[in-house]
């Protein structure tokens, strides 16, 4: 199995705080990665160095064995969904994918049909943005970072602040991109649903990645009865 | 990817960032009426009153006046403010971090930086040529036809575009050698330039000719020549001129250069700026030891933590004592009737506009107190801290416009009028905030509160000059041949009309605040 993502001493100082600390990640093509943590942990600045949004200070970071920073050449590579969703509130839904389909050299018209009826937007494929909710500009931001069909897809918090119902939608999303392939690296407080999607899970504390096995094993290392959730604090010692 | 991709990829995004551009604007059109009705202001002041100005009447040979230094120097200095205020703006509105970017996770990965780069670029200069050029050259070229002058020197347009694009690069190069150095101003730093900008600003205004004169010495000034080309006993210097438009265009692709290098040594290597600090103060603790206690101290203490980071707003505060200043300087400046008292209510408008017009444009820092104390509290918390801030400066300006410049006899009826449309404008001011707050998405990076709203700006303006009406008028007509009865009438009115202003006000205020609903 080939490596999608890849870190090696990965380092990155941010003001006075050291955010991510000598980090070494490896995930493998198609797996579901989860990538948890608590706040301030490190988790969306070393995301951003593998989207290549911020350069590190030190270390190497491949994305499908590319720098990270060569951003021109993971265009294609690579969907990203920050934690807010990069939207433009002036816009429409629809008018959103159209520009987007268009920066990629898509055939915006059966496309951006397809990603609003995926993602169950259609009906309000004509409003502003600026009067979607949280789950419907989650959903469009996951529209967008999928459009093209990237083989790797890193989200970033995509399932904060949604109701059970869009977060069924992402977890659907999930399952089905990685059933094509795909390769998913997935930040979230959300535990219960990282347990549930995720055939691999990395703990990252204090900017340095402290655990990293399938969430089953993680688990089963601090109690025979335990879950994520009781890991993930037992690990970071919260 | 094609050579042709960064190409369209920027344009495209130009395309994208007019398209919002464009839909921000229609979406507030009270705006829009606001900047159409102002550059169209100075349209037809410059076609009817423009031929009045010196040095215009002179080079049109309709009087025997000619001074073609003057109006050369005019035009030459107005075209380096013009390049200058674009420099400015450029400056402020230049990213210097990816997540500064509209839509930076999106565009950057979707088209890179170059395209991201320069078809933003584009869409701003394009939206600036729309905003100000064309208003510009239509008021240019309608003076000259006007004055039987039609510019027939291709080299006009080529100028104008020349400037706005350079003033766009500059100011770009500006702001991100700036970022790029790690140049950080501390509060008190800050606190110094913008006292010494508003001195620079002010002394400009205040001697035109001058400044326009040593503006005129600025090689960009040379853009000038093209617009004096045709007019009677002025030589344009073409050689200057096209000397100016040859450097400019070979120097652009070096800046451009110089740019992207910049942006892309910037934008990703994330916000390196300290935590901020705790800000401690005694402001909590003197309020208490005044009586002040709950909810309105916790109002005033906010709005002094708020008015503390933002040192250089505060700043403004100061700048009708700058104009006495100035004023002390330049007696000449000064020579209109009722200084000191004019001072004092630009005073007092100015407090109006730093500390209490805009009450709902903080939401973290305005949700608690919406959440924890009644309308009248949040008003009281306002008007404390106007008062603490602003008095002072109102009644330091009136003493010192009065002693320094006169007549002394002012300084206690101006005074008496001042405190009172004081404390009739202060809820007025409130009150008007929240009628016309100014409720934009405020940037992640703002730190307090936003400028208030333009029609908030002007009806806080109207209040203060329609209290004070009364007062002024009675003042000046003692001058000349009123008797003095009348002023004390002017004067009491003034008084009771403000005192009256200021509880209704003030109980409208407290009302809103009380019926505002979160949806």
């Amino acid at each position: 199995m080939t490596t999608a993502i890849e870190t090696r001493g990965l380092t990155k100082q941010l003001g006075d705080v050291l955010a991510v600390d000598d980090l070494d990640l490896s995930i493998s093509s198609g797996t579901v990665y989860g990538f948890v943590g608590p706040n301030g942990a490190g988790k969306t600045t070393t995301i951003r160095m593998l989207v290549g949004l911020l350069s590190p200070d030190a270390g190497t970071a491949l994305v499908d064995g590319t720098a990270a920073s060569n951003r021109k050449e993971l265009t294609d590579t690579v969907g990203y969904l920050p934690a807010e969703a990069p939207l433009y509130d002036e816009l429409t839904g629809r008018e959103q994918l159209q520009y987007a389909a268009q920066f990629r050299r898509l055939d915006d018209g059966d496309r951006v049909e397809h990603a609003l009826e995926r993602y169950d937007l259609v009906d309000a494929a004509d409003r502003r943005v600026s009067g979607y909710s949280t789950g419907m500009r989650r959903k469009l931001g996951l529209a967008q970072a999928t459009l093209h069909d990237p083989p790797i897809l890193i989200l970033d918090e995509p399932l904060n602040g949604l109701d059970p119902g869009a977060t069924r939608t992402v977890r659907e999303l999930v399952n089905e991109v990685s059933d094509d392939g795909t390769t998913v690296m997935i930040s979230s407080h959300d535990l219960a649903t990282v347990e549930s999607i995720c055939d691999q899970v990395g703990i990252v504390s204090d900017g340095r990645l402290v655990a990293d096995a399938s969430p089953e094993s993680l688990s089963a290392s601090v109690a025979e009865d335990a879950d994520l959730e009781a890991a993930v604090i037992e690990l970071t010692d919260q | 990817m094609s050579a042709i991709t960064p190409l369209y990829n920027a344009l495209l995004v130009a395309r994208l960032q007019l398209h919002r551009s464009l839909r921000r604007a229609l979406d507030q059109p009270r705006t829009l009426l606001l900047q159409v009705g102002f550059f169209v202001a100075v349209w037809v002041y410059v076609v009817f009153a423009g031929s009045q100005m010196p040095g215009v009447e002179g080079a049109t040979g309709t009087t025997g006046e000619l001074d073609p230094t003057e109006l050369r120097n005019g035009v030459r200095g107005g075209i380096v403010v013009l390049w200058l205020f674009n420099v400015a703006t450029a400056l402020k509105g230049t990213p210097t971090h990816a997540s500064q970017v509209p839509g930076g996770g999106f565009l950057l990965r979707s088209a890179d930086i170059r395209p991201t780069l320069w078809g933003t670029m584009l869409a701003e200069y394009a939206r600036r040529l729309a905003l100000y050029g064309l208003f510009a050259i239509t008021a240019v070229v309608t003076l000259l036809w006007g004055l039987g002058l039609p510019t027939r020197d291709p080299l006009v347009m080529f100028s104008f575009l020349l400037l706005f694009l350079t003033a766009e690069l500059t100011g770009m190069t500006l702001r991100l050698g700036v970022a790029a150095s790690g140049f950080r101003l501390g509060a008190v730093g800050r606190v110094i330039v913008g006292g010494v900008g508003i001195v620079v600003v002010s002394f400009a205004l205040g001697y035109p000719n001058a400044t326009l004169t040593v503006l005129s010495q600025i090689p960009v000034a040379n853009f000038a020549e093209a617009f004096l080309s045709g007019i009677p006993a002025v030589t344009p210097d073409r050689t200057a001129l096209v000397w100016t438009i040859v450097v400019s265009t070979a120097t652009i692709p070096f800046i451009a250069i110089l740019i992207e290098r910049l942006a892309q040594r910037t934008w990703f290597s994330g916000d390196q700026r300290p935590a901020p600090g705790t800000n401690r103060t005694q402001v909590g603790q003197w309020l208490e030891s005044l009586g002040v206690e709950g909810p309105a101290r916790a109002v005033a203490w906010r709005l002094w933590l708020q008015s503390r980071r933002k040192p250089m707003v505060l700043g403004l505060l100061g700048v009708p004592l700058l104009i006495v200043g100035l004023a002390v300087v330049d007696p000449e400046g000064s020579h209109f009737a009722l200084f000191p008292l004019s001072m004092g209510l630009y005073a007092v408008w100015m407090t109006g506009f730093v500390l209490t017009l805009n009450p709902l444009s903080s939401e973290g820092g305005t949700l608690p107190h919406l959440l924890t104390a009644n309308g009248d509290e949040i008003v009281t918390g306002y008007a404390l801290t106007a008062a603490v801030i602003g008095l002072p400066v109102t009644v330091a300006t009136i003493v010192a416009g009065g002693l320094l410049i006169g007549p002394p006899s002012l300084i206690l009826p101006g005074m008496v009028v001042c405190i009172a449309v004081f404390l009739g404008t202060v809820p007025t001011g409130i009150a008007f905030g929240l009628i016309l707050p100014r409720l934009e998405a405020v940037p992640i990076e703002t730190d307090g509160p936003l400028t208030p709203g333009k029609f908030a700006m002007a009806g806080h303006g109207l209040a203060v000059a329609v209290l004070a009406a009364p007062a002024v008028i009675a003042l000046y007509g003692t001058q000349t041949f009123v008797p003095e009865w009348v002023a004390i009438v002017g004067v009491t009115l003034t008084l009771l009309c403000s005192l009256a202003a200021g509880v209704l006000s003030r109980r409208s205020a407290a009302r809103q605040l009380d019926s505002l609903m979160l949806d």
